[in-house]
């Protein structure tokens, strides 16, 4: 009798540019990936997303950096007003996309926050055709400028029959 | 949802524990802590509080409330006498904020607030014990039978415990624990589990707070014999964005078959 279980494809990047991104005191204007074609690419049943955020210099202490995920509902548009870009975002209305974390920043210099593994799957119920991530912090200052100090990460989850 | 106070018409939510507390010592509200996520709608000269627990009358409450300059304090008043700790923190208008007050004993009271750009933590020492608290109330200094002071604004996640929820941690808060206990919730602490004694997350609304969250409560919950008064009527507005893995009141049994 055939068996199904769940399958971890390989790591796949999310294009983000994080490198210098400014601090927005309201926690608005951000960063957003560039979409994951779930339809067409993955073929995930769920997406396990992580990744890892370095201040800049001389943060400001008790700040956040916030991770939100995104999701387009047919294919072509997106909740909270993304495009599916790895662009500078300012939602339309945040509160439309999914919070994946807050994370707790202090006023140590060129410090990387490492967060996740997080489920696109429970996040959103199910997993959007296209999905994307939404970066946006108050540290004061603009995120380190070397982009190899910052990654999005995903892992498609599939299944197999065996 | 979340519950949405308009100071205006005076609106707020309160509950009395009757003529003999819950359980020991609870009529000196030591030691207590509660938790919640608040809004404040606009800045305004105007003194506001967020939680009280009083002997219904104006000699003895413990109270958590907004000065007129939109600063929290965390208050104790005993015979007459009032003593306050002052968050050193402004709070802001229209941005969820994570509060939690602590009234640890009657020479430690301490007031997290926890704002999208700091957290201050401030405490009372001064020895003050109040007595016979019986009412409780969100929103509002419910105190010689009247209502005064009240909340313009929303609160969500609201939890009530009959201990310290930190205990040994003292002002200076590890940010990390605040912001686990705004974005993990109460239940994401198992050791405070057993403390607690009243959850609302306000989350499918406020009217019905006799069964708002009894379908999330389970078996967990204490028995009590709580009575909620909605007077006039607290409107349901947005829930503050929480992860999906905020930690929801156990279930210590399921129904999986009938």
């Amino acid at each position: 009798m055939p068996t199904a279980t769940p399958v971890y494809s390989s790591s796949v990047a999310l294009t983000i540019t994080l490198a210098s991104l400014a601090s927005d005191t309201n926690l608005v204007a951000g960063r957003e990936s560039a979409a994951v074609d779930n339809k067409d690419t993955d073929d995930a049943v769920d997406a396990l997303v992580g990744g890892k955020v370095t201040t800049g210099t001389s943060p400001t202490a008790l700040r956040q950096i916030e991770i939100w995920a995104y999701g387009s509902y047919d294919d072509t548009e997106f909740g909270g007003g993304a495009t599916g870009a790895d662009a500078n975002l300012t939602p339309s209305a945040k509160t439309s996309m999914k919070l994946l974390e807050v994370i707790p920043t202090t006023s140590t210099s060129n410090q990387t926050y490492k967060w996740g593994p997080y489920s696109i799957q429970q996040a959103f119920g199910c997993v959007p055709v296209q999905w994307g991530v939404f970066v946006v912090h108050n540290t004061g200052v603009a995120l380190n400028a070397t982009g190899s100090n910052h990654e999005i990460v995903r892992f498609p989850v599939k299944y197999e029959s065996s | 949802m979340s519950a949405n106070l308009v100071g205006a018409s005076g609106n707020y939510l309160a509950t009395t524990f009757g003529a003999a507390p819950l359980v020991p010592n609870y009529a000196v509200g030591y030691p207590m802590s509660f938790g919640m996520w608040i809004w404040l709608n606009a800045v305004g000269t105007v003194a506001r509080t967020l939680w009280s627990f009083s002997d219904n009358n104006t000699a003895h409450y413990l109270s958590v409330r907004m000065t007129s300059a939109e600063v929290l304090q965390i208050v104790a008043r005993a015979g007459g006498a009032e003593s306050v700790a002052t968050s050193t923190a402004t709070l802001p208008a229209r941005q969820w904020c994570y509060v939690i007050g602590r009234f640890i004993s009657a020479t430690n009271r301490i007031l997290h607030v926890r704002t999208p750009t700091g957290l201050t933590s401030n405490q009372d020492t001064v020895s003050t014990t109040p007595s016979n608290l019986v009412w409780m109330s969100l929103g509002v200094l419910a105190a010689s039978a009247t209502a005064t002071e009240p909340w313009d604004g929303k609160i969500a996640e609201y939890w009530l415990a009959i201990d310290d929820c930190f205990p040994g941690v003292t002002t200076t808060a590890v940010d990390a624990l605040i912001m686990k206990m705004a974005y993990g919730g109460p239940f994401a602490f198992p050791t405070l589990g057993g403390d607690l004694i009243d959850y609302r997350s306000f989350r499918k609304g406020p009217g019905s707070f006799g069964s708002e969250d009894r379908a999330e409560l389970g078996d967990w919950q204490k028995s009590m014999t709580w009575q909620c008064i909605n007077t006039p009527s607290v409107h349901p507005s947005d829930h503050p964005p929480l992860p999906y893995w905020y930690a929801k009141p156990p279930k210590a049994s399921r129904l999986i078959v009938t």
